[in-house]
């Protein structure tokens, strides 16, 4: 059974700690899965792994039947595996479009193209109006919007988003659902790290649960809320999981 | 006989090019600064040596320590007005302010003393220990002396003490040790000024053993940046690791391959740490592809 | 990352193309040819300083390289700088491969730190390699004037000549600033990582842009040598002037079209003013003065002094006459 992602035994130390260890699992093309756990379970390390900026310990990533042991973030990019980061990175000197545009050249040749799949995008992600302006200027929730357009220009299978939903009001995150819903719809493949609990909930069709780097629990979100070790991994934390 | 005088000189020198990269070194891996204008200090305390020697008739050892306030306030300077105001603004800014004080401060030099060779003349540059048929030269080895003393000190202090623990915790990660309420510009301020002090004794204790013009903080800067990278950005014990290796290799090269070739040695070394092992005998895996990243 | 107007471009170049006319007077002139020549490498240095945000100082030594190729061919096999000129442009860029591919994990500081190193290797060879290149002494060059050996009877046409070579690399910036190299470079310099995640072919980018910015600057040293018919070691692979090329462009304006040559401008006849001024004598002066301003610009006007200029003056914009 091959899905889109196979993650197979992927372990990640650092010194004496263990950020991730044997973690499995698999995505077939269309999901859109949540990815969570408390601080420090290794959500982020584990998107670092599978977009190439880290180097796993052991064990095996597949992704579109290939192993991508070895190949750089950029080359996994082209191959249809994109992530963004939980600290936007916005190409600050340059104009929104700009920003677009670079994710754009890694499907098209041309600055007329790439301006073109640009616009398109920005219409798509509600930016259209900011186009022009620098990125540096832009707030917080249209940062997070460049980000994850700026993703979605390079035509990702696999789109791997790093907490978007954090530091954004209710209504903004209902405009960020119904964006990612309408992804979905699309079958785009998504793999979101998320804190905010009722978003999660509501958007993934599956989750998997990470707790001190150990995948601790998988399945649908109804299933996961109830599971004994998840809630026992949260007392403690801020999160109330309904 | 030769190859023991020839390690043991090594080992002397290394200990020199130790005490002048601990100063950037502990530049570097407090405040993420690496310090351009690192040799040009060094310049400056041997030009401090110098001039002690001629106008004043004192013995390095001497100006040594009667430097140190003036090397610390000169430190404190520097950070305050410069320094201070680099941090976390980018790598042009981090770059060229340190870049600027270097030329600033070696064409000053020129301006002031010409480029002309000075040698100390005294009894004590000359000085050599004759021990069962070996010679080794005094002032290297009071440098070694001191190199070995100061990485001491330095170790206890940053490990024993709850100042230099102070140090550790800013060095990595001063955002929290701003939380614990560690007065973090005062920590910078301090190991900037400890880092300048390190490199000016290096310049006082090596001034009898070399020519002294206001060109020759390039070289010796050169050769600290080698034996930083060698060492491992940030790490004491990288430093003197890699000022004995770079010191050894330096003597024994320039014994059996004369001293033009004595620094294409050197580049030939750091290329070789960048492409088998770029973070060092000792350093933290990544500082060297850190660069010193925004903070806004 | 705006694209600089064909129309103010047009004015500049027009306006460059009569400077050399304005003035018969030697000093005058040769301070223009200084200007288009260092304006050149200035150029060529953005390309990778400011456009990849790569900060080189290490440029002397693709200066030299190209000084030294088409001088020692010329003076030993009797071929034109003109060809001497491609052979260092392609040294050079060899050279720029091979540093750019070690230093290529390195960033910010210690990619500047490996910089550094190469030129120092490059003079203490040009120095002792005695036989090759005249050690110290250095390498005369013919004065007899005649296009084919690149050189000129009169400053004037060494200031076209240098005007070419000016054009030639503005032109390749300004290609490079509207295509799709263009954009990763700007995209490396800003972030890096975000850039890789993207698809940013980070390797290839820093290391063409790299050796398109070594050939360049080896270009402008053929022109150099052919303008001073003699270099030697200590002046052409000097640490020196890959500082100047940076305070150039940082004065000018990193990452922009014309900011290398403002930067050109204004530091070559502050250069000449102050030699003059100063004396001979007191030789490191304006360099003491050169670092000042290195400093200062960097921390309180970073953008460059023409960005700080416009910055300013929209604060305070100037007043309009109201409609008769």
């Amino acid at each position: 059974m091959s899905g889109l992602l196979e993650v197979q035994g992927v372990s990640k130390r650092f010194g004496g700690l263990t950020a991730v260890r044997e973690v499995d699992f698999t995505m077939a093309e269309g999901e859109l899965v949540g990815l969570i756990g408390p601080n420090g379970a290794g959500k982020t390390t584990l998107f670092s792994l599978l977009s190439g900026f880290l180097h796993p310990d052991e064990g095996r990533i597949r992704f579109a039947d290939i192993d991508l042991d070895g190949l750089t973030p950029e080359r996994r990019c082209r191959l249809g595996l994109t992530r963004t980061f939980q600290l936007v990175k916005p190409f600050a000197n340059m104009t929104v479009e700009e920003n677009v545009m670079v994710g754009a050249f890694v499907r098209v040749g041309t600055p007329r193209a790439a301006r073109a799949e640009a616009s398109r995008i920005l219409a798509l992600t509600g930016l259209a109006s900011l186009a022009r302006s620098r990125a540096g200027t832009l707030p917080v929730e249209q940062r997070k919007r460049l980000e994850v357009a700026r993703a979605l220009a390079t035509r990702p299978r696999l789109l791997l988003l790093d907490e978007v939903f954090a530091g954004l009001n209710p209504t903004e995150i209902n405009g960020m659902v119904a964006f990612l819903e309408t992804l979905h719809a699309e079958r785009m493949t998504l793999l979101v790290i998320e804190h905010v609990m009722a978003v999660i909930m509501r958007v993934s069709e599956r989750i998997v649960v990470l707790h001190h780097g150990e995948k601790i629990a998988e399945g649908a979100p109804a299933e996961v809320v109830r599971n004994r070790r998840v809630v026992d991994a949260y007392l403690g934390e801020e999160f109330a999981l309904a | 006989m030769i190859f023991v005088e020839l390690v043991l000189a090594g080992l002397m020198l290394g200990g020199v090019y130790a005490l002048i990269s601990i100063g950037l070194t502990l530049i570097f891996g407090v405040l993420r600064v690496v310090n351009f204008a690192h040799g040009e200090m060094l310049m400056l305390g041997m030009f401090a040596a110098y001039w002690a020697s001629t106008l004043g008739g004192l013995p390095p050892y001497v100006t040594a320590v009667a430097a140190l306030p003036l090397f610390a306030l000169f430190g404190w300077l520097v950070y305050r007005l410069i320094v201070r105001r680099t941090l976390g603004m980018g790598d042009v800014v981090q770059i060229f302010a340190t870049v600027g004080v270097g030329v600033v401060l070696q064409n000053a030099a020129l301006v002031l003393w010409t480029g002309d060779f000075r040698t100390i003349r005294s009894g004590y540059a000359d000085a050599v220990l004759r021990v069962g048929g070996i010679q080794v030269s005094v002032p290297l080895l009071v440098a070694f002396a001191v190199a070995i003393g100061v990485s001491g000190l330095l170790f206890l202090f940053l490990n024993r003490t709850l100042e230099g623990r102070a140090v550790r915790a800013v060095a990595q990660d001063p955002i929290s040790a701003l939380a614990l309420a560690i007065d973090t510009d005062r920590v910078y301020m301090r190991t900037f000024v400890l880092g300048v002090c390190c490199v000016g004794l290096a310049g006082v204790l090596l001034a009898p053993s070399y020519p002294i013009f206001p060109a020759i903080g390039l070289s010796f800067g050169l050769v600290s940046y080698v034996v930083v990278v060698l060492g491992g950005l940030g790490s004491m014990a990288g430093a003197l690791l890699g000022g004995f290796v770079i010191g050894l290799i330096e003597v024994l090269s320039g014994y059996f391959l004369g001293t033009a070739l004595k620094q294409a040695i050197y580049f030939l070394i750091f290329v070789l740490v960048l492409l088998v092992r770029p973070q060092g005998l000792f350093g933290q895996r990544g500082a060297e592809t850190m660069g010193f990243g925004k903070i806004a | 990352m705006t694209s600089t107007r064909p129309a103010v471009l047009l004015v500049v170049v027009l306006g460059l193309m009569a400077l050399p006319l304005t003035t018969s007077n030697d000093y005058y002139l040769d301070i223009i040819v200084q200007i288009f020549l260092w304006g050149a490498a200035a150029t060529a240095w953005n390309l990778l300083g400011g456009y990849a945000g790569q900060f080189s100082l290490g440029h002397a030594a693709f200066f030299g390289i190209g000084a030294y190729t088409s001088s020692l061919l010329l003076t030993g096999a009797r071929v034109s700088p003109w060809l001497g000129m491609l052979a260092g442009a392609l040294l050079a860029a060899l050279f720029a491969l091979v540093i750019g591919y070690l230093s290529i994990r390195l960033r910010g500081p210690f990619f500047t730190l490996s910089t550094i190193a190469l030129t120092e290797v490059l003079q203490i060879l040009a120095i002792h390699w005695r036989g090759l290149t005249g050690g110290s002494e250095g390498v005369s060059l013919p004065n007899a004037a005649s296009v084919w050996t690149m050189t000129f009877d009169g400053r004037r046409t060494y200031a076209y000549v240098g005007l070419g070579f000016l054009l030639l690399a503005v032109l390749v910036s300004w290609l490079i600033e509207r295509s799709r190299w263009g954009y990763y470079l700007v995209a490396i310099r800003e972030e890096e990582d975000a850039a890789r995640s993207i698809g940013v072919p980070v390797l290839g980018v820093k290391l063409g842009a790299a050796a398109l910015s070594a050939c360049l600057t080896a270009v402008v040293g053929t022109f150099y040598a052919q303008y001073v018919l003699w270099i030697e070691p200590a002046h052409t692979f000097s640490i020196d002037i890959s500082i100047q090329l940076a305070l150039m462009v940082i004065i000018g304006g990193l990452g922009t079209l014309l900011g290398p040559l403002i930067g050109a401008s204004l530091i070559i006849p502050l250069n000449m003013f102050l030699r003059a001024w100063l004396g001979a004598a007191v030789s490191g002066l304006y360099l003491v003065i050169y670092g000042l301003v290195l400093v200062l610009v960097v921390l309180y006007a970073r953008a460059g002094i023409v960005a700080e200029v416009q910055r300013v003056m929209r604060r305070h914009p100037v007043p309009r006459q109201s409609p008769a």
